[in-house]
């Protein structure tokens, strides 16, 4: 509580909701780039700005040279803006305003500052043309729907780019920023880093329990799903044994195929899954290996119907860092094996208890001090790992407290210190390197972090909103959960986490956010509560929370309500044959889809049964969910039982809507269209 | 009162130079605290591992071995203790624990069924035994399904000419007899690869693809409120309530292994009050017990991994070391 109400004072004053603020900057003009100028020679410039360090990794905050400055550079979502802080003086020397939300920026090895709309699914050129004014904007490229990380390989030849609605990574030859090629990927792609050989790309996903690794140099460019599952050293040790039974029980010929694979469907279920993937960094020194922040999902086992989400006898989100070997691409199990056990000495007293870093969102590494840089949503902290250790997480050497909503660091390579940028109460914080990790603070207090407040916005964020966005964010808050999980672990940047858990009516997948809610009522996949506000307090007691009080609840229902969609529209493909047959068949009377799915956001409001009921189903009836940004959130129904639509649609003939007697030119058209909602 | 102040200012101006040295080795390019080195750079040794060697029935009262050394109190109803030194059987017998700084005495485990995992495979793995001073054995508890022998784990870090060593002796012990039959000796020369706060430190030396990495507290008796020290390698759980624990990781190309140890050290006084002066006993005379002073105990939390990446030449064994948990504040000598 205190935590929240101290954020959210730092977010009165800093985003200015007093009226008549000093210091409240006018917003300027957006730069206009040059018109057309997607991947031509007007996207060569001749920038003064340099980066500082070699990481050719994306951010939100990166440094650079401009002449002799040494400056931040910081791409503000809410100012949609790039802002400019001398390193030195530790103050505001300009502000580019932009045309969209950034989500990332790169300073090229050629003075280049890549930017990435993500709302506008653009990269923007900008050149620094001086050491103090704004920037100026040279060419625009389009981009797949949501670019949100940006890296460029060794030899500075190509710049690479994730889509997150889109799926894809792109490749830009970077003199021109010519599209070369793109690749598709699963779900909700973030972090992209690319390895010291510049032969494979890492692609980490914020949901799905994996991570890609793209070949950039086989012209057909395959990309292997590299697995995140992990467990507790026991658990893997017994899966193991269990494994290598079954396997020769098999050979002998005790075990029949279906009976192998139903062992194994049941031993997956012990697995816990790979989440929140949305950072990635490179060990320098050693090098050659990927690190992966992510958190560890258990959530449950359906049959047993807990009484909340998941089981309550045991920590349903647990942090780890994998460990990547960048040649081979596979990770190292050490990294994916969690260390909980050494809790057996039972001597911890709530005073030692450290809050847990369940939402990474930004990672980077100091090779002087070895040190791998993590921030965390929701603790707002950034943690301190080895970075060359098999096990980061478990090699934690020190943290420091930052402002609200940690989205990038930058280190310095000049000075033992780093930046990081909080998005949520636009702060930079600068962090000192130096020294010991294991330093007596009774003895010999180190310095706290250094905070550069930004100037605050002329259009300000709206209160609720801002709020909320915390609240949304808060790991560790037990009014929101007893066991330290946000709104945000379940449902990451606002979608879903593809996970199905095991709920007191039985198993339940997580539900899209963002872009839907204000049009999904009655919620809950049995419509139970006919308004969110009654829905999230549910939540929350199923989360063993105790509850929010009316003012921050009033904010996140506000931040959820207008949290921002994946994609504004999607009405280019409105003009694809193929999606408008699809439009045909779905309002036809004969495939009935749209007798349920009806209206703006394709729900009737109502519950049907649809003949879904499993064993661990205390009901058979299920509301009518919105078809909106359907395409982007699967696997499909209350218990995830299709990975894929192209699955559901053949399978669901009789039960929902009627498609035994469609072609499978019209199945694909019907999908098509529905990937448009 | 100004005695007792002079020794608070002592201890503490020998902790702040020990702090100072921490910090000018950091400033100088690095946290003494966490380090990394290529396993080919540390001494080669061979350690001792779990004898399979069949359990000899019995064995005679008159075998000895030196560094097992027997201590029996009168009326201990056969129970006995195994310790390091004639010094160490002296203060067993006597119950008189000496609080002075002596050498490293030996420290024991006894060999036990351990856990090693589903698939009960039993391989190769070093002595995961707990680490005690004093081990102590009865007869009457060797009856039953058990053999009356059993084979007993020691070993010693032992200090000379700047050099340090990990010196392994394993035996049986008849507890019957309280006869000692030598299985092996083996010395493993270490070498310093971290320091950490409050003068704990790392030793390590490879074993073929084996590292094994040493802990050791420091030398210093007097000390209290010392938990014992935790460990976790391979899945198997273990402690040492002696000033060092040893754990082995290893690495084959392409894989990785981590190894925790839970320790404690000691952090300078900040306390602005005088230590406590003993009170005189009922019959007036002051006891020669020293002051008791304020006693800053800190969790530290050592992992130690080698792992063996494509780009590597060879296995990289890497140690880091970070706060476990808050300082617990006490009264100590």
């Amino acid at each position: 509580m205190r935590k929240t109400l101290a954020a959210g004072t730092t977010l009165l004053l800093t985003l200015g909701f007093a009226a008549g603020c000093a210091g409240t900057r006018p917003a300027a003009a957006v730069a206009t780039p040059t018109a057309g100028a997607s991947g031509s020679a007007s996207c060569k410039v001749r920038s003064i700005a340099r980066p500082l360090g070699q990481t050719r990794v994306g951010s939100t905050v990166a440094l650079a040279k401009l002449g002799t400055r040494s400056v931040a550079l910081v791409a503000d979502e809410d100012a949609r803006a790039i802002e400019m802080i001398d390193l030195e003086t530790q103050k505001e020397i300009s502000t580019t305003p932009l045309d969209g939300a950034p989500s990332q920026l790169l300073v090229t090895t050629d003075g280049r500052i890549l930017v990435l709309l993500r709302d506008r699914s653009q990269l923007q050129v900008l050149e620094a043309e001086s050491a103090s004014g704004p920037l100026a904007a040279r060419c625009m490229i389009d981009t797949a729907p949501e670019p949100v990380a940006l890296a460029a390989t060794p030899d500075d030849s190509t710049v690479l780019v994730t889509s997150g609605w889109g799926r894809r990574l792109a490749a830009y030859e970077s003199e021109r920023m010519a599209r070369a090629y793109e690749v598709a990927l699963p779900r909700e792609p973030r972090a992209v880093v690319v390895s010291d050989d510049g032969a494979t790309a890492f692609v980490s996903h914020a949901m799905g329990a994996v991570i890609s690794a793209v070949d950039l140099r086989k012209p057909a460019h395959p990309t292997r799903a590299i697995a995140m599952m992990g467990n507790e050293a026991t658990t893997k040790a017994m899966l193991r044994a269990t494994r290598k039974r079954v396997a020769e029980m098999k050979a002998t010929g005790q075990l029949s195929e279906a009976q192998v694979s139903a062992f194994e469907k049941s031993l997956h279920t012990q697995e816990r899954i790979g989440c929140q993937g949305f950072a990635l960094a490179k060990s320098v020194a050693p090098s050659g290996r990927v690190l992966a922040p992510q958190v560890f999902v258990d959530p449950g086992v359906a049959e047993q119907r807990p009484e909340g989400y998941g089981s309550s006898q045991q920590a349903t989100e647990s942090p780890s860092v994998a460990v990547l070997d960048d040649t081979t691409t596979e990770p190292f199990e050490t990294s994916l094996t969690l260390q909980r056990n050494l809790d057996w000495r039972g001597d911890k007293s709530a005073r030692d208890h450290r809050e847990e870093c369940l939402l990474p969102r930004a990672a980077a590494v100091d090779p002087r001090s070895r040190m791998l840089l993590v921030s965390c949503f929701g603790i707002d902290n950034v943690i301190a790992y080895d970075a060359a250790s098999a096990d980061p997480q478990a090699s934690e050497r020190r943290r420091w407290s930052v402002g609200a909503g940690p989205s990038g660091i930058a280190v310095d390579p000049e000075q033992p210190r780093a930046f990081v940028w909080s998005q949520f109460d636009r702060t930079l914080s600068v962090l000192a390197l130096g020294g010991s990790d294991l330093t007596d603070e009774k003895a010999s207090p180190s310095p706290r972090p250094t905070t550069i407040a930004l100037a605050p916005l002329a259009k300000k964020v709206p209160i609720d909103f801002a709020l909320g966005r915390i609240v949304f964010h808060s790991a560790g808050d037990t009014r929101i959960s007893k066991d330290g999980r946000a709104c945000a672990s379940c449902h990451p940047d606002g979608r879903d986490d593809a996970i199905t858990w095991a709920t007191p009516e039985g198993p339940r997948r997580s539900i899209m956010l963002a872009g839907r809610v204000t049009t999904a009522a009655p919620y809950a996949w049995n419509g139970a509560s006919k308004t969110l506000d009654e829905h999230l307090r549910t939540t929350f007691d199923r989360l063993d929370g105790t509850g929010l009080k009316s003012l921050e609840l009033e904010g996140l229902v506000a931040y959820v309500s207008t949290m921002r969609p994946p994609v504004a529209k999607q009405e280019a493909l409105a003009a694809d044959p193929k999606v408008a047959r699809g439009a045909q068949v779905f309002a036809s009377k004969e495939a009935g889809c749209a007798s349920c799915h009806s209206g703006a956001s394709f729900t009737d409001g109502n519950t049907h049964d649809v003949k879904s009921k499993t064993e661990s189903d205390r009901g058979s009836s299920f509301k009518t969910p919105s078809l909106h940004f359907v395409g982007g959130t699967g696997p499909y129904f209350h218990d995830g039982r299709y990975k894929t639509l192209h699955d559901l649609l053949r399978d669901i003939d009789g039960k929902m809507g009627h498609t035994k007697q469609l072609s499978e030119a019209d199945l694909d058209s019907l999908e098509a269209y529905m990937r448009t909602l | 009162m100004k005695s007792s102040l002079r020794k608070v200012m002592a201890v503490a101006f020998a902790t702040l130079a020990a702090l100072a040295t921490v910090t000018d080795a950091a400033a100088e390019g690095g946290d003494p605290g966490v380090t990394s080195t290529t396993v080919s750079k540390l001494p080669s040794a061979k350690l001792l591992l779990p004898t399979k060697a069949k359990v000899p029935a019995t064995i005679s009262a008159g075998e000895k071995s030196a560094g097992f050394v027997i201590a029996m109190r009168k009326g201990s109803n056969g129970y006995f203790a195994i310790v390091g030194s004639a010094k160490a059987a002296k203060e067993e017998n006597t119950g008189a624990i000496d609080g002075a700084a002596a050498p490293r005495e030996a420290c024991f485990a006894e060999d036990s069924p351990v856990f090693r995992g589903f698939g009960g495979e039993r391989d190769e793995s070093p002595w995961r035994s707990n680490l005690q001073e004093r081990m102590h054995m009865s007869p009457s508890q060797r009856g039953g399904q058990r053999a009356p022998v059993s084979a007993v784990h020691s070993e010693r870090i032992a200090e000379e000419n700047g050099r340090v060593s990990l010196e392994v002796v394993d035996a049986w012990v008849d507890p019957n007899t309280r006869g000692v039959r030598l299985i092996g000796r083996a010395t493993l020369p270490l070498e310093l690869v971290a320091t950490v706060l409050g003068g704990t430190k790392l030793y390590a030396a490879r074993d073929g693809q084996s590292v094994h990495v040493i802990l050791v507290r420091p030398n210093d008796r007097k000390r209290g409120g010392h938990d014992p020290i935790f460990a976790t390698a391979d899945n198997t759980a273990f402690n040492s309530s002696c000033d060092h624990i040893g754990v082995t990781v290893k690495a084959e190309k392409g894989s990785a292994q981590t190894a925790t140890v839970i320790s404690s050290v000691e952090l300078p006084s900040v306390a602005t009050t005088e230590p406590v002066e003993p009170k005189p006993d009922a019959d007036g005379a002051t006891p020669s017990r020293p002051a008791l002073r304020e006693v800053r105990v800190r969790p530290v939390h050592v992992q130690a991994s080698v792992m063996w990446a494509s780009r590597d030449k060879e296995p990289v064994l890497t140690i880091s070391a970070g706060w476990d948990s808050r300082e617990r504040t006490g009264v100590g000598l």
